[in-house]
């Protein structure tokens, strides 16, 4: 039995919109208010804005492909799920091929365990994704079809961007892979506008074109080069006694850029150990990866883009990581014979790894460094103590009473007091700003008061009472006194 | 404020890491004077320079074993 799904229930997809649960094989829950916001009128746009056929094929081939990936999903998390069931059917699932896996779906109750609620996020994706071809498939698609689709669109390209990121510049594999997911990104996006643009009634390729600072891929080209050729004369300024550069680029170094020639081709690649050679590659696969230039200078092009990119970023700080995966990645790829080029010698690589990391170390502890040197010690000594003082003085005042040797006559106690509090670092308490504080005056009239009556017998409970009230009263006046100054 | 921020962590923080003695030496006289914005810092950077050690190591370890296969 399908899973009943409430009324006007919502979820988050992964790109953040948010999709109509499923009831009964129908979408439900659309805002049209949304669409309505755009100044146009939801049944209008179903029927007026047509999509372009191509655009129809490229979403419902999407559509079909995500269907395809989510199905393969399910199936392997029901096989993960009843593995032991399997097992003790006496069958197996590796090696088995397509049709086989199939039939042992089927065998075990695959499509009956998604249709009874036991998988009920993978059934809502299915079940989306069958109602969105549905809807693709009308001659009207409703315009909230399409901004569905929209929100799939940027989801799909946003993994493909965590990949290109992922994949870095590693290699010329690398290069072909991250390019091949931006042109689908390209694909994917070129798509989302044509949707948009459909939905809204606008061109927005045209709006998008005019706020792009390179309306074509040459300008981008060309500008990276000036940045890249710009940087290359700067670092071949810094080289040192040898004609090395100096520190910073050594990076490149070891990927085998070589900065004379402005390139990264040997023509064989050595290892040496002990000064004897230890390993020579100069097979077939080298010298055709060789020739392949193009990947090559984009490979390195885009490893001097990273290096501009992350020097100029004040570096360090938020790149570490992918560095130390770019290096950890270079030597992994070298091992597995796809790039040609790294260190002549063990000890220069060992060297090299260790000088980049101590660098790294170097400019955190660096930072760490200033700021601690910029703590003052004397200073904050002093203003610890005097926040201390001052958050023992009430305290020290009540255990006064003792301390003190009040005479429990008032004149001669209120002096006494008096001296105390100028002992702790008040320099005057003079009378006139005793009388003028109101406060003051009913807290020691109070305590004379108190006096007279018990004639010099107190309890000890109203009498800290009355000094804590003194005690504030006085701060306060001379708080108010000092600010007057 | 949290434990791994107090004085003893921090300094005890200092003392495993691989650091100039003159460094310790500064960060161990300054921490009791630092406030709570000032030793999380610290606490970050101190994480980042043992992450570091620690990727230094293993990326050395890989070079090794490259050339020594």
């Amino acid at each position: 039995m399908n899973k009943e799904i409430k009324d006007n229930d919502t979820e988050k997809s992964e790109g953040g919109a948010e999709e109509p649960a499923v009831e009964k094989g129908k979408y439900q829950g659309f805002d049209r208010g949304i669409l309505e916001d755009f100044g146009r009128d939801a049944e209008e746009m179903e029927k007026a804005n047509k999509l372009e056929p191509a655009t129809r094929k490229d979403c419902l081939s999407l559509i079909s492909e995500q269907s395809a990936e989510a199905r393969v999903g399910f199936k392997e998390k029901f096989f993960k799920d009843h593995i032991q069931e399997i097992k003790d059917g006496g069958d197996y699932l590796d090696n088995g091929g397509s049709a086989y896996t199939e039939r042992m779906f089927k065998k075990y109750g695959g499509e009956e365990a998604l249709m009874s609620g036991k998988y009920p996020a993978e059934y809502q994706e299915l079940t989306k994704l069958k109602l969105l071809q549905e809807g693709f498939n009308k001659d009207n698609i409703a315009p909230e079809f399409k901004m569905l689709m929209v929100n799939r669109l940027y989801t799909e390209m946003k993994k493909n961007k965590e990949e290109i990121e992922k994949i870095g510049d590693y290699g010329i594999e690398g290069i072909k892979k991250k390019r091949e997911l931006e042109t689908e990104n390209e694909k994917l996006f070129s798509l989302s506008q044509n949707l948009s643009s459909n939905v809204l009634g606008r061109d927005i390729k045209k709006e998008t074109e005019a706020e792009n600072p390179y309306p074509n891929a040459d300008d981008k080209k060309r500008e990276l080069e000036k940045l890249v050729d710009s940087e290359y004369n700067k670092a071949r300024a810094r080289e040192d006694d040898d004609g090395k550069p100096v520190t910073g680029w050594d990076i490149l170094a070891e990927y085998g850029y070589s900065y004379k020639k402005k390139g990264l081709i040997r023509p064989e690649l050595v290892f040496y150990k002990d000064k004897k050679v230890l390993k020579s590659f100069k097979s077939d696969l080298l010298s055709e990866k060789i020739k392949d230039s193009e990947g090559y200078n984009e490979w390195i092009v885009n490893s001097l883009k990273g290096e501009i990119e992350k020097k100029h970023k004040d570096d360090f700080e938020k790149d570490w990581l992918d560095k130390n995966e770019k290096i950890k990645n270079n030597i992994r790829s070298n091992i597995e014979g796809k790039i040609e080029g790294i260190a002549k010698s063990p000890e220069k690589a060992i060297g090299g790894v260790e000088g980049y990391y101590d660098k790294v170390i170097e400019s955190v502890l660096n930072e760490e460094r200033e700021k601690a040197r910029r703590i003052d010690v004397s200073k904050r000594k002093k203003a610890e103590v005097q926040e201390k003082e001052k958050a023992t003085i009430p305290s020290k005042l009540l255990k006064g009473s003792r301390k003190l040797d009040l005479t429990g006559g008032f004149n001669k106690d209120i002096n006494i007091l008096r001296s105390f509090i100028e002992d702790e670092g008040f320099e005057t308490l003079d009378s006139d700003v005793l009388n003028k504080n109101q406060d003051l005056v009913r807290y020691t009239k109070n305590y004379e008061n108190y006096y007279k009556q018990k004639d010099g017998k107190y309890s000890r409970n109203i009498w800290e009472g009355f000094l804590m009230g003194l005690f504030n009263a006085i701060i306060k006046e001379l708080a108010s006194a000092s600010k007057k100054k | 404020m949290s434990k791994l921020l107090s004085d003893e962590s921090l300094i005890a923080f200092v003392n495993s890491l691989n650091v100039k003695q003159e460094d310790r030496d500064l960060f161990v006289s300054k921490i009791p004077y630092m406030n709570e914005e000032e030793r999380k810092d610290l606490f970050d950077a101190l994480n980042k320079i043992y992450l570091l050690g620690v990727k230094k190591e293993e990326t050395v370890k890989m070079v090794n074993d490259f050339w020594e296969e």
